[in-house]
């Protein structure tokens, strides 16, 4: 079906890549963590690209998964799946009581507030020392099991993190293409307007925030597994830029514009190891120059441009947004 | 116990002080051009560590405070010369991630030419506490409240008694209505974010004696402005001012009565209650919002 | 008599001063009821209280006998009031079809979980909705342009996918703010017929319009506001021999609502 067909491209395009550089470093390792940011990417687009809603603080839900599987399974030894659906119940939690304040605010407001939410949570994660082991986090996380199979091995990490993407791509696309996907995108295009007919938009809103947050609780879980230690540096306000950025960079409203984001900016500092120092420099200049010239995103922008080539003309409108 | 309360407030105004002048920035920023700033708080940073170099180059003290600010308002004029007039159109979003963007490529410049040491200025006359009962204050801190206090009233004046500033007022109420009346609303914004700049330099220069600064301390800062800003109102540039200070006690008492570690956790949190609570801040005006 | 909607001493002040005074009507079910008045009569602000986007500073508002003051406007849509904008709010992130597939939102029942494993039940569900979509969308001549990105239509077809839109909700009664405000003659002449051919489906419809030859065309009865009060009345007859409404439209000069041409 027309649907699923970036979805088949982009399961292609992750089964092939090991295969012909099976001992690549940006294949195997880099590989399982843009999955993972662009499973939280992801998850955050449905919020800000479909629904119009900024959030500034998602590395908090990122953070909430990962330091429950960390704690629970380190000083509880608790199953590693049963942590991370803890994780994600506490992340349900958190976010439904968080969502009904915070998203009666707009813009300014709103990016403002889920900030100070975010910055919060990371000083929780910093100040009870005894418990989280303060900014030095929290070490030797075990390994996840699945059906007997120790996910102790690069290439182990790199099918489970793509799998849960795919998963995760997949449950985004059925939403945003169902009765739901359209209420959300309503409320991005009026919200008097999808209030007339018949969409609780508080509602809506408080639930999308919630789907959002448990992409990001589910990516961090593995995240702590995958990485086998966790310190809050991981989860701070820089993280959470970070991810806005990878939903505009790629493009806001389009599935697959995060999960290009995500590999940009988690290639970006691996590429540019040399210049070490300029990383920081580069990620401001890129956030800036592509919202002053690209404001769709490359993704969004650049497929605009390249789809009237291919198109004749009668039937091509260059001024949609892609899906 | 009175002590430590009259201690926690001498620090709370010092600090206090700063943010009122990144919030004030923040407020005028946001009233002329419906932009918040997320690089406000760069500003504070670049004040600072400009003045810590321009110092160690042999530049006399006065001087090379009064250089720092220039090379602050540069910048502040260079930002919304290259960055925020082509992005004019900009959705919310839009220019909230090109604010931040800029406020993120500031840090990284700064990394490049100072690198991640922590820098200090020398206070601007003496290190002797003065004290008050049991309590002390420095001169640095006497500097801080006092500058604060002028600027403030300055600008104040200057939005009141000034032709240029109530033309800015009138840009930030009607930008159309202030063109058609003859007002250069282009040149308005560059001097807002002069303007704006220049605050938060100076609230650099002067905390720098007091809190170390290092290329990524103005995130916080700036943030901590903006959350005076949002306290005092957002469409009311004094009121971030009062925001501030209040911001700036809560702060040092809750980390007093708490602990310091959760210090930084207690602004957000009075953030957020008024967020939640009273959105147009403590001094703002409420209005039902007309369809 | 049937009446529909009522409303009793309804009242709006903004900041101390009365969009709408004091106003008490009722309309009849399978009418058409037009409210006219000069510009600034209250008018959009009567359509903004009916569907509970502003709250009533006091008064009562009754729908098919029960009252709705204080409902939420998702609501008082799923109970049967919809509407159209005067500036079209119209989802221009979204095709023709999608916009008025947003308008089924209530008539469909699968939740976000169905949804997002897209269950067999929820793909029955939107296939229904869009049969219902597309039938709305023939109805108001919008089936051809239906995969149109909706920011691309013309403003005539964008003010009749509102109707669309609206009509997908299933509502009792349609308000519908300046549907001709913009159009062209025979894009007039097109809504009028369209929404006679919503009474004949049993909808009631609220009008406003300042396009006097459309409302005299198409009402059963009108009700005429003047700085947000009652001010007469009655069939499109009474009201163009009414003395009151002859010296308040006199009153305002060179209006552009000529109510008798």
């Amino acid at each position: 079906m027309n649907r699923y067909r970036g979805f088949f491209v982009l399961a292609l395009i992750i089964i092939i890549a090991p295969i012909i550089f099976p001992d690549s470093y940006f294949v195997t390792v880099v590989g399982v963590t843009i999955a993972l940011n662009a499973l939280v990417a992801v998850g955050l687009n449905l919020l800000m690209g479909y629904t119009g809603q900024i959030s500034l603080g998602h590395a908090a839900f990122f953070g909430i998964g990962a330091y429950s599987s960390g704690l629970l399974t380190t000083m509880f030894s608790w199953n590693p799946w049963f942590a991370l659906l803890m994780g994600l119940l506490v992340t349900w939690l958190v976010a439904e009581i968080i969502a009904r304040p915070i998203l009666r605010l707009k813009g300014h407001y709103l990016a403002m507030a889920t900030l100070g939410f975010g910055i919060i949570i990371n000083i929780l994660m910093v100040q009870p020392t005894h418990i989280t082991g303060g900014p030095d986090g929290l070490s030797d996380i075990p390994v996840l099991n699945i059906l007997g199979w120790d996910i102790d091995s690069d290439i182990r990490w790199y099918i489970v993190a793509n799998g849960a993407l795919l998963l995760g791509v997949w449950l985004a696309l059925n939403l945003i293409n169902s009765r739901i996907g359209l209420a959300l995108r309503a409320v991005h295009g009026s919200e008097v307007g999808a209030q007339m007919m018949g969409v609780d938009i508080e509602r809506i809103k408080i639930r999308i925030f919630v789907v959002s947050a448990l992409f990001a609780a589910f990516a961090g879980s593995l995240f702590a597994h995958q990485q086998a230690f966790i310190s809050p540096d991981s989860f701070s306000f820089h993280f959470s830029i970070e991810l806005v950025v990878m939903v505009v960079l790629g493009g806001m409203a389009s599935n697959y514009g995060p999960i290009f984001g995500a590999a940009v900016l988690t290639m970006l500092p691996e590429t540019l190891v040399v210049f070490e120092d300029y990383e920081v420099l580069i990620l401001g200049a890129i956030m800036m120059g592509i919202m002053i010239f690209l404001p769709q995103g490359l993704w969004v922008g650049l497929s605009q441009k390249i789809k009237p080539l291919f198109l004749n003309k009668a039937t091509s409108s260059v001024e949609s947004v892609g899906g | 116990m009175s002590d430590v309360l009259l201690q926690s407030l001498i620090t709370g105004i010092t600090i206090g002080s700063a943010y009122a002048l990144v919030g004030l920035g923040f407020a005028i920023i946001f009233n002329v051009s419906d932009v918040v700033n997320f690089a406000q708080g760069e500003f504070v940073m670049v004040g600072a560590m400009s003045a810590v170099s321009l110092l160690a180059v042999g530049t006399p003290f006065v001087l090379a405070l009064f250089l720092a600010l220039i090379v602050v308002v540069c910048i502040g004029l260079i930002l919304e010369k290259f960055a925020i007039e082509p992005a004019k159109s900009a959705t919310v979003v839009s220019t909230i991630i090109i604010t931040i963007g800029a406020s993120i490529f500031l840090r990284g410049l700064a990394l490049l030419i100072w690198g991640k040491d922590f820098h200090s200025l020398p206070a601007f006359s003496g290190e002797t506490p003065i004290h008050l009962g049991s309590a002390t204050i420095t001169p640095q801190s006497l500097w801080v409240m006092g500058i604060t206090a002028i600027l403030v009233y300055l600008v104040h004046l200057f939005f009141n008694r000034t032709i240029t500033g109530k033309a800015l007022l009138a840009c930030s109420a009607n930008p159309i209505a202030a063109s058609l009346i003859g007002i250069p609303v282009k040149r308005m914004m560059l001097f807002a974010y002069g303007l704006s700049a220049l605050l938060g330099g100076a609230a650099g220069v002067l905390i720098a004696p007091i809190a170390f600064t290092s290329y990524d301390a103005g995130m916080m800062l700036g943030l901590k402005g903006f959350a005076a800003a949002i306290l005092g109102g957002l469409g009311n540039p004094m009121g971030a001012v009062a925001g501030g200070v209040l911001l700036g006690v809560l702060e040092s008492l809750g980390a007093g009565l708490i602990s310091s570690g959760y210090k930084d956790a207690i602004a957000f949190v009075i953030l957020l209650l008024v967020l939640f609570f009273k959105p147009q801040g403590f001094f703002g005006r409420a209005g039902e919002e007309r369809v | 008599m049937d009446l529909f909607l009522e409303t009793q001493n309804l009242t709006k002040t903004f900041g101390g001063v009365a969009a709408i005074f004091n106003l008490s009507f009722a309309t009849r079910k399978g009418s058409v009821y037009s409210v006219i008045g000069p510009n600034g009569a209250g008018k959009t602000t009567l359509f903004n209280l009916l569907t509970g986007i502003y709250k009533p500073t006091s008064g009562a508002i009754r729908f098919a006998g029960s009252s709705i003051v204080g409902q939420p406007p998702h609501k008082i849509s799923r109970l049967g009031i919809s509407r159209t904008f005067q500036t079209p709010q119209i989802f221009l992130n979204m095709t023709v079809l999608e916009n008025t597939l947003v308008g089924c939102h209530s008539h469909g029942t699968s939740g976000f979980f169905s949804a997002a494993i897209s269950s067999p039940q929820s793909r029955r569900e939107a296939a229904r909705l869009k049969e219902q979509a597309m039938e709305n969308l023939r109805f108001c001549g919008l089936d051809h342009l239906a995969q149109r990105d909706s920011d691309a239509l013309p403003y005539g077809e964008l003010k009749r996918l509102e109707v669309a839109r609206a009509l997908s909700t299933k509502p009792k009664l349609l308000l519908m703010d300046e549907p001709a405000a913009g159009l062209n003659d025979s894009e007039t002449s097109k809504m009028g017929e369209l929404i006679q051919g919503i009474q004949k489906l049993g909808i009631s419809v609220m009008l406003v319009e300042h396009n006097m030859a459309l409302v005299m065309a198409v009402s059963d009865e009108l009700l005429v506001l003047n700085y947000g009060e009652y001010l007469a009345e009655g069939t499109p007859e009474q009201i163009q021999k009414n003395q009151k409404v002859i010296d308040a439209y006199l009153g305002m000069g060179d209006e552009n609502d000529d109510l008798f041409d």
